[in-house]
């Protein structure tokens, strides 16, 4: 069941299409809404010259960024004004620390977060915020894409199923959360040996998904030469699945490999909001 | 909501009891109860003189699975008479992991259950949680051998700013979905990496969001454990559930030599909930 929201204020130029899809999730299931703008400073650093920056010009940052955050913060309140209470906007004042990673503990209070598709001139921004909040927050991260959605409730849901810990996770959290009625599992260039898939990819996870009263499906599809993420968007599309559900970077590999591999792929074209879980 | 619950023989002696608490389970939440006999296949080994010959890993295939198959079927003539929808079942294991290999089996469940570590057993049963809590992507219950489960209506959350924590009671509220959470804080550390200035009320105003009844308590352990701490409250406080975050994700696996996780694990007398 859905019932809060939190949207972390990345400053990246996407925030405004993204934050009003996360307000129309929220409306569309009677949550509520937590928008929160960071104000991080810089911390003071002992350097063989002394401590940098001195006390005074330490102090005139953290104004200035305290400043910034209220002014976006103050923005933010009168654009979804009409939406209080299910709409709350806040500060997170974090003197220490980067943004990202002390957002993702506030997101520990929600059932969900929702960040932009990274993309453009603020994409690290935007990936730095989604690695922070897939590893560290316990919560599941939507990222949606910041051109209108096929539909901000979910009730068809395409799963690109790997049987691994992560997948398992995202594809509970999704029913948990948003109750869907039916669900595509799609299993792309399966391994079928008895340690991956099995002899039937998809079969196992389908079963337990229809005791759970959800209309299942399953679909095996070789690659052929597009990556698995252009397959995955594609199916999408044609099926008109209007939630891809994923596994975010498996565990086996470095988190260095998010310079390259399906999780970040998804990112390019997407269209179609992803829920992703580690 | 609980649909799918599974279970692990481990081959200890405490699987018949832990398998009666499970099986009520199932038949408090109208669930079907999984259970997973391991057949640990031997693979081909490297050895100075070549690999083992393979008519002999053939024979021992073949003890194996008679013997996973014989194991199955005394626990489908015990399950025929419940009441529980049942499912029991051999699935094959690499040799010196069935924990690992059975936690594929555990994705395709909403929980798992396993026995308290107690006794000459306790080895086994710590290598079946660790495995399930790191690697099956799912919460696991641990069950002592002598509750006699209801169902889980009054949670007790072991309550720390931690993102095991956070999956735990998110976890435990879409099985379950309780009344009533007890959010207990032990030893609170106030700070910015740690609690805010109100420990726990971040945690209990999403939790009253939908409509639980929430009660936060902070105490100090002074010199007693935490995991004493806990049992004393949860007796206190008549819950059936313990909620906890299983092993922060600083630690080492290794920390599992010690620590509040095991203590939890070995010294309470509810069921415990833990995810990873």
């Amino acid at each position: 069941m859905l019932k809060d929201l939190f949207f972390p204020v990345t400053g990246a130029a996407t925030d405004d299409a993204a934050i009003e899809i996360a307000a129309s999730i929220a409306s569309a299931y009677d949550a509520r809404l937590v928008a929160t703008v960071p104000a991080p400073a810089y911390a003071p650093l002992a350097t063989p010259w002394g401590v940098t920056p001195d006390s005074v010009a330490l102090a005139e940052m953290l104004d200035l960024v305290e400043s910034d955050a209220r002014k976006r913060m103050e923005s933010l309140r009168a654009r979804f004004r009409d939406l209080e209470p299910a709409c709350e906007i806040r500060m997170d004042p974090d003197h220490f620390f980067a943004p990202a990673r002390s957002l993702a503990r506030q997101a520990r209070y929600a059932d969900v977060s929702v960040i932009a598709c990274p993309s453009g001139t603020d994409g690290e921004t935007a990936h730095a915020y989604f690695r922070a909040l897939l590893f560290e927050s316990g919560r599941p991260v939507l990222v949606v894409p910041t051109t209108p959605v096929p539909a901000t409730r979910f009730s068809k849901m395409l799963v690109a199923w790997k049987p691994t810990r992560e997948t398992t996770r995202a594809v509970h959290d999704a029913v948990a959360l948003f109750s869907p009625v039916s669900a595509e599992v799609m299993a792309i260039d399966p391994d079928i040996s008895v340690f991956e898939h099995g002899a039937e990819p998809g079969a196992d996870i389908a079963t337990h998904l229809a005791r759970h009263r959800i209309r299942t499906q399953v679909t095996t599809r070789a690659s052929g030469g597009a990556s698995i993420a252009q397959v995955l968007l594609a199916h999408a599309k044609e099926t008109r699945a209007d939630l891809i559900v994923a596994g975010g970077y498996g565990h086996a590999r470095l988190r260095e490999w998010i310079l390259g591999g399906a999780t970040r792929d998804l990112f390019e074209g997407l269209d179609v909001p992803v829920l992703f879980s580690h | 909501m609980l649909k799918d619950l599974f279970f692990p023989v481990t081959g200890a002696s405490t699987d018949d009891a832990t398998l009666a608490i499970a099986e009520q389970i199932a038949i408090a939440y109208r669930a079907r109860l999984i259970v997973s006999v391991p057949a640990a296949v031997p693979t081909a080994v490297a050895a100075p003189w070549g690999f083992a010959p393979g008519p002999v890993l053939a024979q021992v295939l073949e003890e194996v699975e008679r013997h996973a198959k014989r194991r199955a079927e005394e626990l489908r003539a015990r399950m025929a008479k419940s009441e529980a929808a049942w499912d029991v079942r051999v699935d094959r294991t690499r040799l010196f992991d069935p924990p690992e290999a059975l936690t594929l089996q555990a994705r395709y469940a909403d929980l798992s259950v396993i026995a308290q570590p107690r006794g000459k057993d306790a080895s086994a049963a710590h290598a079946y949680f660790e495995a399930f809590l790191f690697e099956s992507g799912r919460p696991v219950m641990v069950v002592p051998a002598d509750v006699a489960p209801r169902r889980f209506d009054k949670l007790l959350l072991a309550w720390k700013p931690t993102r095991e924590a956070a999956r735990a009671i998110h976890d435990a509220l879409a099985l379950f979905a309780p009344r009533e959470v007890e959010v207990l804080v032990v030893d609170a550390e106030i700070g910015d990496l740690a609690h805010g200035d109100e420990p726990g009320a971040d945690i209990a105003a999403h939790l009253a969001e939908r409509g639980l009844k929430v009660n936060v308590t902070r105490r100090s352990s002074g010199t007693a454990s935490v995991a004493t701490m806990v049992r004393l409250h949860a007796a206190e406080t008549g819950a059936d559930l313990l909620v906890a975050g299983g092993y922060g994700h600083a630690r080492l696996r290794e920390w599992v030599l010690g620590g509040a996780t095991r203590d939890l694990l070995e010294s309470l007398d509810l069921p415990v909930l833990f995810s990873h």
